[in-house]
C-alpha cells in the first residue's frame, strides 16, 4: 500500500461521500428513498459531456449541479408535497420509476453512447507525489468532493439550520413540535441533496467513463453505504462511505475477486451485529 | 323470504340471525365466484388451442412465469408489508441451480429441478435469518445488495469454468419433468399445461395461506412487530419462514423459465429484472393473488408492443410512477371493484323484485 493507492482510495471515496450524503439527508428530512439518485448522476455526467462539447468544462461545473438542484425542486413541488401522506415504500417507488424516465430522458437528449471527457485545462497534467506522478485532476476531485462534504458537516455541526436538520432527522415529529420549519428545510435539503448528486457527476465525467450503466452501479452501492452508515445518519453515511471507497479501491490491488462483493458481505455483517446500521441513526428505525 | 328477514331485521338484532341472513345473502355470490374461477382454471388449459402463434405463446409463458416472481413479490408486501428488491436472486440461484446440475453432475432433469429449488430454499432461508431482523427499508436495500453480490459472484472470473461467466449456462433438461417430455419442455404448447397447472397451485396455495392463522399472525406482524411480541407471539420465525416461502415461488419461477429456454444468465439478479417483477405486481395489483399473475401477463405483452419503440424504459418507469400513485392496487383492486358494484345491483335487483 503507498500514497498513490491512498489517494486513489479518496478519489473513489470522495465521489461515493458526495451521493450518499446526498441520500442520507433526503432520507432524513422528507423519508425519501431516492431511487432516482443515480440516474441524476448520469444524466449530470451526460450533460457535462455536451456542455464541454459546446462550450468547457468549468460552464459545465456551474451549471449542471444548478440544474440538477432545480430538479429537486421538481421533485420536491411535484412528487414529494403533494404527496406527503403516502408510505415511504410508495415514494420509494415513484423515485424507482422516475429513474426509469430520467434515464429514457437522458439518453434521447444525450445519446447513448459512451462519452470520455478530458480533464480541463490547468488540471490535465501529473504532480509528482513522494515519487510517483499523479494525475492532477484526481487531486481536484478529492479536494472539491471531500471539500463540500466538509462544508456540509461544518453547516450540520456549526449552524442553527444545521442543528435544525439534524434534530429533524433524527425525531422529525418531536422537532416539529419543538417549532422547526420542517417545510423550509425539505426544500433546501432535496435541492442540495440534488445538487450533490449533480456535483457528482460533474466530477466523475473526467474520472470515469460516461455510460448508461454509470448511475445503476453507484446507485446501489451508495444505498448500500447509507444503511450501512445507519438510515437517518449523514455522519454515518460519510463514514461508511469513505470506508466502502477505501476498501474497494485498497482491495482491488491486492485482492480483485474478493473486493467486488466486500460491501455487501460488510453490509451483512454489520446488521447482524448492530440492525440500525454503524451510526447514530433514527430512533424508531 | 329474504324480503320478510329485512323487515323484520331491525326489531329483533340477533347476532345468530343477521350471520346465517348474510351468508343466504352472499352464497349467489360465492358460488358465481366459485365458477369462474373454475371456468378460469379450465379455459386455461386450452389457450395453447386459441393462440397457435408460437411466438405469442412464448410470451403467455413468459407472462406467467414473470407473474409467479411478481406472486413471490406481492406475497412479502401483503402480508409483511416487505418488498424485496432481490427477488429476482433467488429465480437465478434455481436456473443456476439447475443448469450446474445438469451440465455439471449430469443429473435428470427432475433431479435438477430439485436441487436448483433446494439450493434457492436453503440460501433463502441463510440469508433471510439476517435479513428479517431489519425494517422495511433497510430490507429493500439488504434484498438488493445480495442479488447484486449473486450478480458479482458469477461474474468472478475464478468460477468462469463452471458458471459462464457473461454469457451464463445453456443447460438442456435431461429427460422429461412431472409428465412432460424432454421435446414438449421446449416448445410453448408442450409446457403450457405445466406452467399452468403450476400457476393455479402457486396462486390457490398463496391464497390460502393467506386465510390461515399463519397469513393472520403475519399481518398482525405487519401492523405492529411489537404488540405482536408483547401479546406473546414469537415474530423471528413467521417472518423467516414468509421470507422463504416468498423465495420459494421466485424458484419456482426460476424453474419454469430454465426448462423451457434452458439458459441461465447474470441478468437474472439485475435490478432490473426484479424491477420487471415489482411493475408487474404492482399493476396487477399488490393484496390479490391473481393480480400479479394479470401483472406478468401484461407485462409481458406490453414490453413487446412497446418495446420496437425503444422507449420501453419511459412507459415503464411512467407506468410504474402512475400506478403507484393513483391506482395503489392494481388492476385487480380496479376488477374487484367493479365486479361488487356489479353483485350489488344483481342483488339490489332481486331484492326489489321480491318487494
Amino acid at each position: 500500500m503507498n500514497s498513490i493507492q491512498v489517494l486513489n482510495a479518496l478519489a473513489a471515496g470522495s465521489l461515493l461521500t458526495l451521493l450518499a450524503s446526498g441520500l442520507a439527508l433526503i432520507y432524513g428530512l422528507r423519508n425519501v428513498m431516492n431511487f432516482a439518485h443515480g440516474a441524476i448522476y448520469m444524466f449530470a455526467a451526460f450533460m457535462t459531456a455536451r456542455l464541454v462539447e459546446h462550450t468547457n468544462y468549468w460552464v459545465a461545473f456551474v451549471v449542471v449541479p444548478l440544474t440538477c438542484a432545480v430538479l429537486g425542486l421538481v421533485l420536491e413541488f411535484g412528487l414529494l408535497r403533494p404527496f406527503a401522506d403516502r408510505s415511504v415504500i410508495t415514494i420509494a417507488l415513484v423515485t424507482f420509476g422516475l429513474a426509469l424516465v430520467l434515464s429514457s430522458a437522458t439518453h434521447s437528449l444525450f445519446g447513448t453512447q459512451p462519452r470520455v471527457v478530458s480533464a480541463p485545462a490547468p488540471l490535465d497534467g501529473t504532480l509528482d507525489i513522494l515519487g510517483d506522478p499523479y494525475p492532477v485532476y484526481r487531486l481536484f476531485l478529492i479536494t472539491v468532493g471531500l471539500g463540500s462534504v466538509a462544508l456540509l458537516v461544518a453547516w450540520l455541526k456549526f449552524t442553527r439550520s444545521g442543528l435544525h436538520v439534524r434534530a429533524v432527522s433524527a425525531q422529525p415529529d418531536t422537532a416539529r413540535m419543538a417549532g422547526v420549519n420542517t417545510k423550509r428545510l425539505g426544500v433546501i435539503i432535496v435541492c442540495l441533496s440534488t445538487g450533490f448528486a449533480g456535483l457528482a457527476g460533474v466530477l466523475a465525467a473526467p474520472y470515469l467513463s460516461i455510460d448508461t450503466g454509470m448511475g445503476d452501479a453507484i446507485l446501489i452501492i451508495s444505498l448500500v453505504i447509507v444503511v450501512l452508515g445507519g438510515i437517518g445518519s449523514i455522519g454515518g453515511a460519510i463514514v461508511s462511505a469513505l470506508i466502502v471507497g477505501g476498501l474497494q479501491t485498497l482491495g482491488s490491488v491486492t485482492a480483485p475477486a474478493v473486493t467486488t462483493i466486500a460491501p455487501y458481505v460488510l453490509l451483512i455483517i454489520v446488521l447482524l451485529w448492530r440492525p440500525q446500521g454503524l451510526g447514530r441513526g433514527r430512533v424508531d428505525h | 323470504m329474504s324480503a320478510k328477514q329485512i323487515t323484520s331485521g331491525p326489531t329483533k338484532p340477533s347476532v345468530v340471525g343477521s350471520r346465517r341472513e348474510s351468508t343466504l345473502r352472499q352464497r349467489p355470490a360465492h358460488v358465481l365466484r366459485l365458477l369462474a374461477i373454475l371456468a378460469v382454471i379450465v379455459a386455461g388449459f386450452a389457450v395453447p388451442s386459441l393462440v397457435t402463434n408460437p411466438y405469442r405463446l412464448t410470451l403467455l409463458v413468459d407472462g406467467l412465469t414473470l407473474g409467479l416472481l411478481a406472486l413471490s413479490l406481492g406475497f412479502l408486501v401483503t402480508q409483511l408489508g416487505l418488498f424485496s428488491f432481490g427477488a429476482g436472486a433467488f429465480f437465478g440461484v434455481t436456473a443456476y441451480g439447475f443448469a450446474f446440475a445438469s451440465i455439471e453432475w449430469e443429473w435428470s432433469t427432475t433431479a435438477s429441478a430439485l436441487f436448483g429449488v433446494g439450493a434457492s430454499l436453503a440460501v433463502a432461508a441463510m440469508v433471510g435469518a439476517v435479513f428479517v431482523r431489519v425494517k422495511a427499508l433497510p430490507f429493500a436495500m439488504v434484498t438488493l445488495a445480495f442479488s447484486v453480490m449473486m450478480m458479482q459472484f458469477v461474474h468472478q472470473s475464478a468460477f468462469r469454468d463452471k458458471l459462464g461467466g457473461d454469457s451464463g449456462l445453456l443447460a438442456m433438461p435431461q429427460g422429461g419433468f412431472l409428465g412432460v417430455s424432454q421435446e414438449d419442455l421446449l416448445t410453448p404448447d408442450g409446457i403450457w399445461p405445466l406452467v399452468w397447472s403450476v400457476v393455479v397451485v402457486c396462486v390457490a396455495a398463496m391464497f390460502l395461506l393467506g386465510r390461515s392463522r399463519f397469513g393472520r399472525t403475519l399481518r398482525g406482524i405487519r401492523e405492529n412487530d411489537e404488540r405482536m411480541r408483547y401479546c406473546g407471539f414469537n415474530t423471528y420465525w413467521p417472518k423467516l419462514a414468509a421470507f422463504t416461502i416468498s423465495a420459494g415461488l421466485a424458484a419456482v419461477a426460476g424453474l419454469m423459465q430454465i426448462l423451457f429456454h434452458g439458459f441461465a444468465t447474470p441478468g437474472l439478479f439485475s435490478f432490473g429484472f426484479t424491477g420487471n417483477g415489482i411493475v408487474a405486481a404492482l399493476v396487477g395489483g399488490i393484496g390479490s393473488v391473481y393480480g400479479a399473475i394479470i401483472g406478468g401477463v401484461l407485462f409481458t405483452q406490453a414490453q413487446s408492443w412497446l418495446g420496437t419503440s425503444g422507449n420501453l424504459m419511459l412507459y415503464q418507469g411512467a407506468i410504474t410512477a402512475l400506478v403507484v400513485l393513483f391506482l395503489p392496487r392494481g388492476l385487480a383492486g380496479l376488477i374487484s371493484e367493479v365486479s361488487k358494484k356489479a353483485l350489488g345491483r344483481i342483488k339490489r335487483g332481486g331484492s326489489d323484485a321480491s318487494n
